[in-house]
């Protein structure tokens, strides 16, 4: 007879409110359910609106990943409008969605070292996200909701002296990133924690539905990059694979993720060309459509359909962290309690997105 | 028994339905560059023995019942802080169907943080607010 134990929704090491309920025999999980809701606004049915407002809504329906919200539902509903954007809005919109992606990495590795008992390293991350989030102010002028995206191109421009700064920030993340890596890999404890925990196969990941670096690791490759939306079709990039599947090489993955995330920065800024940065429209759209983009977490969907009028008639929001819930039930049964809490944060969820 | 209570105040921290930015300007307040640490306060995942609220996003459906449990499982004195412009009044998600209603509607709220998302300036102040106001409380007690 298991003993049901609950965790969540409120929990010392839960950011946000999930429940679980586990079924243990002795030390080991040998059953889970899982509730959701928590969060649960209707964002999708308030989205029903103009579109030009809906990218407020977008923005908010996760604070971490809010510039590719956004970006996903304005180039959804310029597929529709048939609007093709300056080039210079496309580099722009990449940097700021590298920069995202950097400091979600960050964020999320602090929150996995705090599980495990490594405090002095999420205090390391978050002081390095300080970096990052200093170069998205002086870009776009606010910490969390950027604002900067727009239907036909972008808000504001950023200037050169953003840049600089951007540059000059961004080597000295590089390096601390280098010593963060070099302190992570050398601890015997650490590696002994994660080595070999919550083991997924790649025909788990394509079963369950897995996206984003979650899949990357256990060496299912599904980046939404490679279909070259915005600047990606003209910049080197190949998506990073790991053969491992464990907790470590969800870690190795997101490591090599921000080293290569500071490369494309990079190589935008040294193609980004001059031009204008696009026209306000204001016009009805017809027609129904979907865009995907590769959110910090995975494939981010929107599917978006109008009625010739400029009030959208419906959104529909896939999150990755909704994805990548369904295969938790698959990679807690066997594991032991301890390693529960830790395991319900490497996969990197984010309750806002997936409960909207 | 005053000067029993005089230690630093433990806080606790409920994601009531925002959307994440607030949680992890929160977090920031912890870390390096802000350190709301020095101010002798400590983040305690516990109700039971947490003496500060700090509340995140308007309450929805399935939040309400959470959120009164905490409260109720929190010893006197305590204070309870909305942290963002969604907890001090609904912001954007107002009319939203799943929003159930606010959080100064359930329990008494001590301390307002604004903006959307609170900037880690404006949340240190309201903190340190909340501690004054929960050693106020102590000697009144």
């Amino acid at each position: 007879m298991p003993t049901i134990v609950p965790f969540g929704p409120q929990h010392p090491i839960l950011v946000e409110p999930i429940r679980y309920l586990l079924a243990l025999e002795e030390e080991t999980v040998v059953g889970v359910e899982y509730e959701i809701g928590y969060l649960h606004k209707g964002l999708e049915k308030a989205m029903e609106n103009d579109y030009i407002k809906d990218i407020y809504f977008a923005e908010r329906v996760c604070g971490i990943c809010s510039m590719v919200h956004s970006t996903t539902f304005v180039n959804a509903v310029e597929k529709l409008a048939g609007i093709e954007v300056p080039e210079r809005v496309k580099f722009i919109r990449t940097i700021l969605l590298e920069l995202e992606r950097l400091h979600s990495h960050m964020l999320w590795l602090g929150i996995v070292a705090d599980s495990i008992g490594f405090q002095n390293l999420f205090m390391l991350c978050w002081r390095d996200r300080e970096l990052i989030m200093d170069i998205l102010e002086s870009l776009t002028g606010n910490r969390i909701h950027f604002s900067m995206n727009t239907v036909g191109g972008l808000r504001k421009d950023i200037s050169e002296k953003g840049i600089r700064f951007m540059l000059g920030n961004l080597d000295r993340f590089a390096l601390s990133v280098r010593k963060i890596e070099n302190s992570l890999y050398n601890d015997l404890t650490v590696l002994k924690r994660l080595r070999g925990v919550a083991y997924l196969t790649r025909e788990d990941c394509k079963r369950y539905g897995v996206v984003g670096p979650n899949a990357r690791a256990s060496g299912y490759s599904n980046d939404s990059r490679m279909d070259g939306y915005e600047a990606y079709e003209m910049i080197d990039f190949s998506p990073i694979l790991k053969a491992g599947g464990d907790n470590l090489d969800r870690v190795v993955i997101r490591m090599d993720e921000v080293l290569q995330s500071i490369g494309l920065i990079r190589e935008c800024v040294r193609l980004l060309p001059d031009g204008e940065i696009g026209e306000k429209y204001k016009r009805g759209v017809e027609g129904e459509t979907f865009f995907r983009c590769e959110a910090p977490r995975g494939e981010l969907f929107y599917y978006v359909r109008g009625n010739g009028s400029k009030k959208l008639e419906r959104v529909k929001i896939r999150t990755p962290t909704l994805a990548n819930l369904a295969m938790m039930e698959k990679v807690m049964i066997g594991l032991e309690f301890a390693n529960v809490p830790a395991t319900a944060l490497f996969f990197d969820p984010c309750m806002s997105c997936q409960d909207r | 028994m005053n000067k029993a209570l005089a230690r630093s105040p433990w806080f606790l921290h409920y994601d009531a339905g925002g959307c994440n930015g607030c949680d992890i300007e929160l977090l920031a307040c912890l870390t390096p560059r802000y350190d709301v640490e020095r101010f002798g306060i400590v983040n305690k995942g516990n109700p039971k023995l947490a003496d500060i609220l700090l509340v995140v996003g308007p309450i929805t459906r399935k939040s309400k019942p959470v959120i009164e449990n905490l409260y109720g499982q929190m010893p006197e004195p305590k204070v309870v802080v909305a942290v963002g412009s969604c907890c001090v009044e609904r912001g954007i998600f107002d009319g939203c169907y799943g929003v159930e209603c606010l959080l100064d509607e359930i329990i008494p709220v001590d301390v307002y943080i604004p903006g959307c998302a609170a900037r880690p300036g404006t949340i240190i102040e309201g903190i340190k607010k909340a501690i004054d106001l929960w050693r106020a409380k102590i000697e009144g007690h």
